[in-house]
């Protein structure tokens, strides 16, 4: 038999472009999803570029301005100014900074520990499970806060610190929900035709388990990112966590505490800025859980 | 003889009673013997639940047995070292029933049926373009062209997701292949199709099929020898012309007798017709 040289198709994405412009359909469904979206994306622009567009940038790394202390929201200080007479709108624009990463860096290392605990878990069941399992529920047992606040004061302060210590608190969720969902995926055709194939564990779970599993990992991760970029806020606000002069919302919310109510705008513009941040992300996490589990709708 | 089953028994455990007891296991096979030659079909019959799939996930060492032993070309499958059954898996590969379950949903066809050539690397030993052009060849060969290399398996029919699976078993160039009910979930019509495409591969590659189907129809046309297995025993089994002329157990009778006769003219709708 002659075999002539069979030419090989170029690998085209058009499936996935499909599918993503199908996702992108649905997202547009609902126009809270697009505020949501809009927000979070705000606001990444500002984390970004907050220490070349803040009008006072000397106040920022803790230059402070006393004549002008305490002076109301006007055109020169668009959200007043406080006890150190520095401008808050600068100081709440580069506090998205801290927020928006300790945030992600929560939710980040929460995934990446989750996962792999409750892979592992879910995947060899047995007494790998029950340690593991234990050991999450635990940790899910102590108020995530309380918890924090004491791994935070064991640590000392600093971003870091807080990270690592809202971190520990925040992965069993994770942990919790990959397991349930490995243990559904394990019993999947085509993962026993990858272990008939002489797959081995790491194989099965790294390139046909999770991918699978990514959607729901996805959902929980952007409607806890609000939850999270709070968290960083409230120990911000008892004093754990970023210590001024670098400008942090939580920081900057209880600095204003003692000033109420008559210099409100000293509370009122942290507190909006936590308030848009958090209801973002979750608007945002509605709108891609239809988009990646429509049988969730309501 | 290819693959030898010998006195197999797999009793799964009973629900916990208590803090140590456990109650009465379920018997699903129950000291089952087969043998069956190389080069030739082995049809294994039994309605659902009778342990046709217990016993291809004990061939493949996903479920251990009770008692008995699995031979194949002479070597204890359920006694080898993890590394020797990773060798023996490349000789060894199957065809599931349902080609909707049994592809990864994330996973190209490329991806899919290089799979295996990617698993069994250390023996195989292709670079990747070399995997591609395999690729190629198998799905070329089982009956699919070459722009659904880069498709997913949601954009394909259940018979060419059915040929997918038969290309990914192909890949490692295996020597028996268990094909646990390949047509069941098909149109009748596709079922042709690809029990054809099965009958030209072990033609042209010499394989050895062990075939477990429901349909009687399928073994007739397809196998040389048949089992019929009923409640995890076997209760008959010889070659197909023997069984199917001459059934000696009541049960293989009554499903013969359950068959429906291809002459429309005996067809049991008609019979009012023609009164």
């Amino acid at each position: 038999m002659t075999m002539t040289p069979i030419a090989i198709p170029k690998r085209t994405q058009s499936a996935r472009l499909e599918n993503w412009s199908r996702a992108f359909y649905r997202f547009r469904q609902s126009w809270l999803s697009i505020v949501g979206l809009a927000i979070v994306v705000l606001l990444v622009v500002i984390a970004i570029f907050a220490p070349w567009i803040v009008p006072y940038p000397e106040h920022v790394v803790g230059g402070t301005n006393t004549a002008a202390r305490f002076q109301a929201p006007s055109t020169d200080a668009w959200f007043g100014t406080n006890a150190l007479g520095q401008d808050m709108f600068s100081l709440v624009l580069v506090g998205s900074q801290v927020s928006l990463f300790s945030g992600l860096a929560v939710v980040f290392i929460a995934i990446v520990v989750g996962t792999a605990v409750g892979a592992i878990a879910g995947y060899f069941g047995g007494w790998v499970d029950e340690v593991l399992m234990r050991i999450t529920d635990l940790l899910l047992t102590i108020p995530s806060l309380i918890l924090a606040m004491a791994v935070a004061a064991a640590l000392g302060t600093g971003v870091w610190n807080m990270i690592i210590a809202i971190s520990i608190t925040w992965w069993p969720a994770y942990a919790r929900l990959v397991r349930g969902e490995v243990i559904v995926k394990k019993e999947e055709q085509f993962v026993v035709a990858a272990h008939a194939l002489g797959a081995n564990w790491l194989r099965i779970l790294g390139k046909h388990i999770l991918p699978n599993i990514v959607s729901p990992i996805v959902i929980k991760a952007s409607l806890d990112m609000g939850f999270a970029i709070l968290t960083v806020a409230s120990l911000g606000f008892v004093g754990i966590g970023v210590k001024p002069p670098t400008p942090e919302w939580g920081t900057l919310l209880s600095g204003a505490r003692s000033y109420m109510p008559d210099y409100w705008w000293t509370a009122v513009a942290p507190g909006i800025a936590i308030f848009l941040a958090v209801l973002a992300f979750n608007l945002l996490g509605d709108g891609l859980r239809d988009v990646l589990d429509p049988k969730a709708r309501r | 003889m290819s693959l030898e089953i010998q006195n197999v028994s797999k009793i799964f455990p009973g629900p916990r009673q208590g803090f140590f007891g456990r109650g009465e296991g379920f018997t699903a096979l129950d000291d089952v013997s087969l043998s069956i030659r190389k080069g030739a079909s082995f049809g294994l019959v039994g309605e659902s639940g009778s342990g046709k799939t217990t016993l291809t996930r004990c061939i493949l060492r996903l479920e251990s047995l009770s008692a008995g032993n699995i031979l194949f070309n002479g070597s204890d499958i359920h006694k080898l070292t993890l590394l020797q059954m990773r060798r023996l898996r490349s000789r060894l590969q199957i065809v599931f029933q349902d080609p909707y379950a049994s592809l990864d949903p994330r996973m190209t066809v490329h991806d899919i049926v290089a799979e295996p050539l990617v698993i069994h690397g250390d023996v195989v030993n292709m670079t990747a373009s070399r995997r591609t052009e395999r690729v190629m060849e198998l799905l070329l060969q089982v009956g699919l062209r070459s722009e659904h290399m880069f498709r997913y398996p949601h954009e394909f029919s259940g018979g060419q997701r059915q040929r997918i699976g038969i290309a990914r078993a192909l890949a490692v160039n295996p020597e028996f292949l268990i094909l646990d009910e390949p047509t069941s979930a098909l149109d009748v019509s596709v079922q042709a199709d690809v029990l054809n495409l099965l009958h030209r591969l072990q033609v042209e590659l010499g394989l050895t099929y062990f075939f477990i189907s429901h349909d009687l129809g399928v073994i007739r046309y397809i196998c040389d020898d048949v089992a019929v297995i009923y409640r995890g025993k076997v209760v008959e089994q010889g070659p197909v012309a023997a069984i199917f002329d001459n059934p000696q157990s009541d049960y293989t009778r009554m499903l013969l007798d359950a068959m429906p006769d291809p002459d429309p003219d005996r067809s049991p709708f008609r019979k009012i017709a023609a009164v």
